[in-house]
């Protein structure tokens, strides 16, 4: 059988610093700038195991923009893009 | 050990002298006896494997051919194995035609006249004129399958379908061959699973025609899938690539990007040519919108 298809965009794990409020400071190791957007996910909640990702897309002081999001179930952040 | 010569040694001499001579005459006529068991068709197979059955425990010899003599003794019955003179056992009985032997002598002009064609094949069955046996070819099994982690139904499910076909049009084992023949299978999410044949109209390569057929037979997919399956039943003749009667310099751009791509595959293996295929593109979930799949250059 052939390699399967290979997805684009897997989430890796962050390393990421946040406030009491759950905003990000800082992306492995570089601090947060600026926050240009936040948006919730919640997915196949019908099934065993559903998706709930809380999505910040963030501009560090070095000028990287950077998408990560904090996995709500198992509560560890991962970066995408 | 020397012994003294006596009157009858030099005739018992000669007589060995003789034995030696004839011995390569022997051994010959061995070396040309059949050493194969091969019947000569599927009669003489039946008829065989009854011996066996009827000593079992002793070892058939090995160098026997069924041939008229051998099927003499056995009863006409035999002959309900093949479709064609299944129904003829029954007559030959009544008249007291109870062996294979009695059959084969019965002149050929008087089977004919009364019991036509299945009656002139049974007189040749009778007499050991069989077809050959022909060994069974062994099945080629080609099936690609995919997981849908998604439960996919719709749109997303035409995509991974665009993709199954894609990657059994890239395996390797294909070679060149068009598809005549594929079964569409699912696991259900809700327990069960899902199958449908499709016969193509014309044998293909074409994987943007077999996903337009293949497409239409999702739509009578009864539940949401978990596992999309796709197999090849029938190859059909090898792809002819489909030129056109006035070749412009596209196929052989088509044929030399073809060249490329498997000797790049050659070289670095089958990830070396992939493009990136849209799953769903409207997804909320950025890991789900796109793929890397096998690139197919017919298949632009």
């Amino acid at each position: 059988m052939s390699p399967g298809p290979r997805r684009i965009a897997e989430p890796r794990p962050a390393r990421v610093q946040s406030d009491d409020h759950g905003v990000p400071t800082a992306v492995d190791g570089r601090t947060v700038g600026a926050i240009r957007e936040s948006w919730l996910i919640e997915d196949r909640w019908w099934t065993d195991r559903p998706l709930r990702r809380r999505y910040w897309e963030v501009v560090t002081t070095c000028g990287c923009n950077v998408v990560v999001f904090r996995e709500l179930q198992e509560r560890r952040w991962y970066r995408q893009r | 050990m020397l012994r003294r010569a006596r009157p009858g040694a030099p005739a018992r001499r000669t007589r060995r002298a003789d034995a030696r001579r004839r011995l390569p005459r022997r051994a010959g006529r061995r070396a040309a006896a059949p050493r194969a068991g091969r019947p000569a068709g599927r009669t003489g197979a039946d008829a065989l494997l009854r011996d066996g059955r009827r000593r079992r425990g002793a070892r058939a010899p090995a160098a026997k051919v069924a041939g008229a003599i051998d099927l003499a003794p056995h009863p006409v019955a035999l002959l309900r194995r093949r479709a064609e003179t299944a129904a003829l056992v029954e007559p030959f009985e009544r008249l007291g035609i109870a062996t294979l032997g009695a059959l084969a002598a019965l002149p050929r002009g008087a089977v004919a006249d009364r019991f036509g064609r299945p009656g002139l094949l049974a007189h040749d069955l009778a007499r050991g004129q069989d077809t050959p046996l022909a060994p069974r070819l062994p099945g080629e099994l080609l099936r690609e399958e995919l997981e849908l982690p998604e439960s996919g139904s719709g749109e997303q499910l035409g995509r991974a379908l665009g993709l199954l076909v894609d990657r059994l049009l890239a395996r390797r084992e294909r070679r060149g061959r068009t598809l005549r023949a594929v079964v569409l299978a699912a696991r259900l999410v809700e327990g069960g699973t899902w199958r449908e044949r499709v016969v193509f109209r014309e044998a293909l390569a074409d994987g943007q025609r077999m996903r337009m057929v293949l497409g239409n037979r999702l739509a009578l997919l009864p539940a949401p899938a978990e596992v999309l399956e796709l197999t090849v039943e029938r190859f059909g003749p090898p792809h002819s690539g489909d030129r056109a009667l006035l070749d412009d310099g596209a196929a052989r751009r088509d044929e030399r990007l073809r060249e490329a791509v498997r000797q790049a595959r050659a070289a670095a293996g089958p990830d070396a040519a992939l493009r990136v295929l849209e799953i769903d593109p409207d997804s909320r979930v950025p890991e789900r919108r796109v793929v890397l799949t096998p690139f197919d250059p017919g298949a632009r």
